[in-house]
């Protein structure tokens, strides 16, 4: 079975007035078709890169290397017109916040209208209304919100209809980047649970990218933790959970303040700057569990335990 | 309290100098270099003209409209001077003239955008309607308004000029500053206790400081043409004395026969004016991006 | 009994919305915003207090208020039993070396052009040092100063402090602005410090270390905490109390071990049951409240958190825009929405208070009441049995003075057209007023909420108005057709002349406006007797009120 989305070797480097910034490096990912997969780090770590990498939403600065393949096919063999045609119609993408996404000065059905003609220009705007209204239902916004102006509609609401946006062509695979993070929690879990409903009914696959490990932790199947722009750690997710490999994992999950902390625990030091070349394994300075070796040589990705979990460590 | 002010505004002063330097290698800062020097060696040739003219620029010293040639680098005018020694003297009168009146408009312009910006309300909304309509006037028209009511002389010339700029100050530091006051550092500031003087001198102006080069170099330039429009119409100087833009007035009605007494003299305003809107330009390139890439900093800390 | 450090008392703070001169006019009045709505509590001194809710309840509000950054509109603040609600200047200057805020965005309150040595300073330099027997003195020297800032730096834990001293906040991690920021507020040695989600904005791996710092500063410093977040599990773990809010009010209060192991509130439960476990395997099922926090111009009435309550009683609240509410989401379904649209569409209904009506043609009306109490019977739950009475009856005595004045808008360019059209004098239009203004006031008669005095006068404006232009300009085109060449400045400056001359003729002009637009509100009251409403009535509400039960206090009719 092919993978949906796979990338080899991806790397993005972005060049800067102070040198190379290396956001991602060597990225070795991988997402089936209808899986909930949740991409987790911390600030800087390159997730939201990696995301926009796969549809190749980054600024001119940016030197990609490696390749993404979508259904087998590279996607940088594309040409922009056939990449601008597979964003929106088989890959998707929500964003944080909402209400800078959408254009003030179109109204909701605005939006919609041309969003549909943009993929095909030969459809009347009745029909692209008749499809947006359906897609409204599915993600339970009132019709009569379709001639307001995005600043009249609360957060919660913009960001159900960017979702709607993105279910018009039913793209294969949606890569929501902290679509939650400016919400509150009651709010981030009805958007959540919208999300699952969604996947079911429209067989989609979902790249949720976060910060926050209780939400990957209750929506994805599969988890990919980043560090300093590599992928430290990968596995299903009940599994990394409950036995964390790589001593970031083990160090992220014990700082986590959830409603049974007892104590509180921080992860020494602080990320390394992404600037200019590095040797050895990134988490070095901060390890508990650093070996010489890690210093100087960079660790390779070793499969432990099956279902495809991967770590990136020299202890295994 | 003064001090406290300076302070303030030296280390924002020392840091852009700094960023600027460390800048100096980039095309906007060479452009930068370039109109320094340009002026600085204006600067330099005006002060030192009595050393430098061969002629005295006020006497006759040759034939009549003499073509550039000889001892006359660039010819002389119909009243038989040397046109390379009033060119030289002539770079006195455009100089001090912009150096007051940019600094009085500075002067007048900032407290006033300062105070308009933090106190908003009625205050803010009379002082824009001032500056604005100020501002709505062409600005050579209005220098002669201005000189025409409180007469001649360099320093009435220099008021009159300041006037026409103020506006630009004004709006812009006003802008910035109704800005930032919004920004969490200025209500924590209050929040914090600091009088409103202190909050105004500490925590806005040096972060409004970077766009008041860009705009001193800017006027700088446009007011060299303000300068060179007035004193052309004979508005404003006594009559005699060497300077760029009367010299203009005296030959262009002669060009086809000496094209050199009027080029020149046009010639170097261009250039005076040209070297000031580089280093306004380059410092705008260098200063700005700067103040949007500390922002972005922030965001991704 | 110890008194306690800070007393809030039926604390009120409410901003006015901004809404141009029409819409005040026609909506009456100026909206407000009920960012706090009567919150009471008190603080302990040494305890952390936490103020737990999402955004738009308030927290950050009272937050603002404490410090004096925001007046109060009503209520009582006691600090150390002495009144500071409204303090003057000078009062005021004095309680902030007591009160002290601590940000959420370290780097958005530090001054980009300062150095973090020079904003510390700063402070000292215009509150003066802390001295030991508590007052302030004035720093004698320069150095004397750096030094007292170099010791703040380094009880924050910012060492060497010389390093630090000269850095600007763009050089430093979100951790050490952080602790600058608590340096800066730690110098003036407050008593309470507020802090207003002092962690959110930093990485989870970070944010133990930053927690653990402002504890153990409380410890160091004998501080108390007013401790403000939406995270209820940083709450739980660092605060002794907490008290939740929603929508301006506290609805729960109480030891914060307790309300954890045994949340009263639904709102409280339904926040505790939505944060997500980073444990996948105890994935639950979860039952989340309805809809989003609504505006807080118009909180709902009765209890703010009725609409979405997932066991709220008939007793909880509910109002008319709840039924408008229960519309929107039935007719989610295409089908109900084809089925039932004789009864919508959502904003074809009006509410106002505890009734919503919907207007409906004589013929219909049987049809759509029955329709209305057949939606009722099926949606059922605590609002079905909240309503009243389902009936139908004359519509709304027509806002007949608005629409004259909106008629009269049709006078003016109406006599103004018939001026040019046939030339005659203004008093003709009388006549056009009728015909034109019927037309519009029909059309536009939902506009007004309410007869104010404005409307009243605006459209005795607008009548006269429309005379006098249909007037000017009738007399214009009669006096070129004449042949005069004159234009309509002149006719307008020569005006009061005309009037003066025949005073007669000019009174019957402006009346016959006055009386064209009665006969056109006339003619819209009896059309509106073909009009009726139907009427959807709710019963009033139980009082609600904070109750203690057991250790705590609760707002909430369950109890």
């Amino acid at each position: 079975m092919t993978a949906l989305l796979e990338t080899k070797n991806l790397s993005v480097a972005f060049d800067t007035p102070g040198g190379p910034v290396h956001a991602v490096q060597d990225v070795n990912l991988r997402i089936d078709s209808g899986t909930n997969t949740g991409l987790v780090g911390e600030s800087g770590c390159g997730k939201s890169t990696l995301g926009r990498a796969i549809l190749r939403l980054l600024p001119e600065n940016a030197r990609i290397s490696g390749s993404v393949l979508f259904n087998g096919t590279d996607l940088s063999t594309l040409s922009p017109k056939a990449m601008r045609d597979l964003r929106g119609r088989n890959i998707a993408m929500i964003f944080q916040d909402p209400m800078t996404r959408l254009n003030p000065l179109m109204r909701i059905r605005d939006h919609f209208i041309e969003t549909i003609q943009a993929h095909d220009p030969r459809v009347e705007p009745e029909v692209a209304v008749e499809r947006a209204l359906k897609v409204l239902a599915d993600v339970r916004v009132p019709s009569d919100r379709m001639r307001m102006y995005p600043h009249e509609l609360s957060g919660g609401m913009r960001q159900r209809i960017m979702i709607a946006l993105c279910l018009l062509f039913k793209p294969a695979l949606l890569v929501a980047d902290e679509p939650t993070t400016a919400l509150d929690v009651i709010l981030e879990a009805q958007i959540l649970e919208l999300l699952q409903s969604i996947m079911h009914e429209y067989e989609m696959a979902v790249l949720l990218i976060t910060h926050n490990l209780g939400l990957v932790a209750e929506f994805a199947d599969r988890v990919a933790v980043m560090y300093a722009g590599r992928i430290a750690e990968e596995g299903a997710t009940v599994p990394l959970f409950r036995e964390p490999r790589h001593p970031y994992t083990v160090g992220l999950l014990r700082s986590v303040i959830d409603l049974d902390t007892t104590k509180l625990y921080s992860v020494p030091g602080s990320p390394p700057s992404l600037l200019g070349e590095s040797v050895g394994c990134p988490f070095y300075p901060r390890c508990e569990k650093r070996m010489d070796v890690c210093k100087t040589v960079f660790p390779e990705v070793r499969p432990v335990g099956e279902d495809r979990r991967m770590v990136e460590c020299h202890l295994y | 309290m003064s001090r406290w002010v300076a302070r303030g505004r030296t280390s924002v002063v020392g840091r852009l100098i700094g960023s600027f330097l460390s800048q100096s290698r980039t095309a906007a800062g060479i452009v930068v270099w370039i109109g320094i020097s340009i002026v600085l060696g204006i600067i330099i040739v005006a002060i030192f003209a009595p050393f430098l003219a061969p002629f005295d620029p006020n006497t006759k010293v040759g034939a009549v409209e003499a073509p550039p040639g000889g001892p006359f680098l660039m010819g002389t005018d119909r009243s038989g001077q040397d046109v390379f020694s009033r060119i030289l003297y002539g770079a006195r009168i455009p100089l001090s003239i912009v150096a007051v009146a940019t600094t009085l408009s500075l002067i007048i312009g900032l407290p006033l955008g300062l105070l308009s910006g933090y106190a908003g309300g009625r205050l803010d909304r009379a002082l824009v309607l001032v500056m604005d309509s100020i501002y709505a006037f062409p600005g050579l028209l209005l220098a002669i308004a201005v000189a025409a009511i409180i007469g001649r002389g360099i320093l009435n010339i220099s008021f009159a000029i300041a006037v026409v700029y103020v506006p630009t100050y004004f709006r812009v530091i006003r802008n910035h500053v109704s800005s930032v006051k919004q920004e969490p550092y200025v209500e924590a500031a209050i929040a914090l206790g600091m009088p409103s003087w202190r909050v105004i001198g500490r925590y806005v102006l040096p972060n409004v400081a970077q766009s008041i080069p860009v705009i001193f170099s800017v006027n700088a330039a446009d007011s060299v043409l303000t300068e060179a429009g007035l004193t052309f119409l004979g508005l404003g100087l006594p009559p005699g004395i060497p300077d760029w833009g009367f010299d203009i007035s005296l030959s262009w009605q002669r060009f086809e026969a000496s094209w050199w007494a009027t080029f020149y003299p046009g010639l170097f305003i261009l250039i005076l004016t040209t070297a000031l809107t580089f280093i306004g330009e380059g410092l705008n390139d260098i200063l700005n991006p700067l103040l949007r890439k500390s922002q972005k900093a922030a965001v991704e800390a | 009994m110890s008194e306690p450090l800070l007393d809030v008392r039926d604390l009120r703070v409410y901003f006015s919305v901004f809404r141009g001169f029409v819409q005040r006019m026609l909506g009456g009045g100026d909206a407000k915003v009920h960012a706090v709505d009567g919150v009471t509590f008190s603080i302990e001194p040494r305890e952390v207090f936490g103020l737990v809710g999402e955004s738009g309840c308030g927290k950050t509000t009272i937050a603002k208020t404490l410090v004096g950054l925001v007046r109060p509109t009503s209520g009582e603040i006691l600090f150390h039993g002495k009144d500071v609600t409204r303090p003057n200047k000078r009062a005021l200057f004095r309680l902030r070396e007591e009160i002290q805020l601590i940000y959420q965005d370290a780097h958005a309150a530090l001054s980009p052009a300062m150095s973090v040595g020079e904003a510390v300073a700063d402070v000292l330099r215009t509150h003066g040092l802390p001295s030991e027997d508590g007052d302030r003195v004035r720093p004698e020297s320069e150095e004397a100063l750096r030094d007292a800032v170099y010791s703040v730096f380094d009880d924050v834990g910012l060492r060497p402090p010389g390093f630090f001293y000269d850095k600007y906040p763009d050089q430093l991690s979100g951790g050490q602005k952080q602790r600058v920021v608590a340096a800066r507020v730690i110098a003036l040695r407050p008593h309470l410090i507020v802090a207003d989600e002092p962690v959110a904005m930093l990485d989870m791996s970070i944010r133990a270390r930053i927690l653990e710092f402002l504890m153990d500063l409380k410890a160091r410093y004998q501080l108390t905490y007013l401790f403000i977040t939406h995270d209820l599990a940083t709450a739980k773990f660092v605060c002794d109390r907490i008290a939740i809010m929603y929508l301006g009010r506290i609805v729960e209060m109480g030891p914060s071990r307790t309300i954890y192991a045994d949340p009263k509130h639904p709102y409280t439960r339904a926040l505790l049951q939505a944060i997500p476990i980073p444990n996948p395997e105890r994935r639950t099922k979860k039952v989340l409240p309805r809809g989003e926090v609504p505006n807080a111009v118009w909180p709902p009435a009765g209890c703010r958190f009725h609409p979405r309550c997932p066991v709220a009683l008939p007793t909880c609240g509910w109002e008319g825009r709840d039924f408008i509410a229960l519309l929107e989401e039935r007719w989610l379904s295409s089908d109900l929405a084809s089925r039932e649209a004789a009864a919508g569409p959502p904003d074809a209904w009006k509410a106002n208070e505890l009734v919503v009506r919907r207007d409906v043609a004589r013929e219909n009306e049987k049809g759509v009441e029955g329709l209305v109490k057949e939606i009722v019977k099926e949606a059922g739950g605590p609002m079905a049995q909240a309503v009243y009475d389902i009936r139908v009856e004359d519509a709304q005595p027509p806002d007949w003075v608005a629409g004259v004045s909106y008629g009269l808008v049709a006078a003016l360019f109406g006599g103004a057209l018939w001026g040019l059209i046939a030339g005659f004098g203004g008093y003709v239009f009388g006549i056009v007023a009728v015909v034109i203004g019927w037309t519009v006031a029909a059309a536009v008669r939902r506009g007004a909420e309410r007869v104010t005095p404005g409307i009243v006068g605006l459209g005795v404006v607008l009548t006269l108005l429309g005379v006098f232009v249909g007037d000017v300009t009738g007399l214009t085109i009669a006096l070129w057709r004449l042949g005069f060449d004159i234009s309509i400045v002149n006719v307008l400056a020569a005006y009061p002349i005309i009037v003066a001359a025949s005073p007669g003729q000019a009174a019957i002009a402006y009346l016959f406006g006055l009386l064209g637009a009665a006969v056109a509100a006339r003619r819209l009251r009896r059309e509106m007797k073909e009009v009726r409403s139907v009427v959807v009535e709710f019963r009033r509400p139980d009082p609600l009120g904070p109750k203690e039960v057991e250790d705590r206090t609760v707002e909430c009719l369950l109890y």
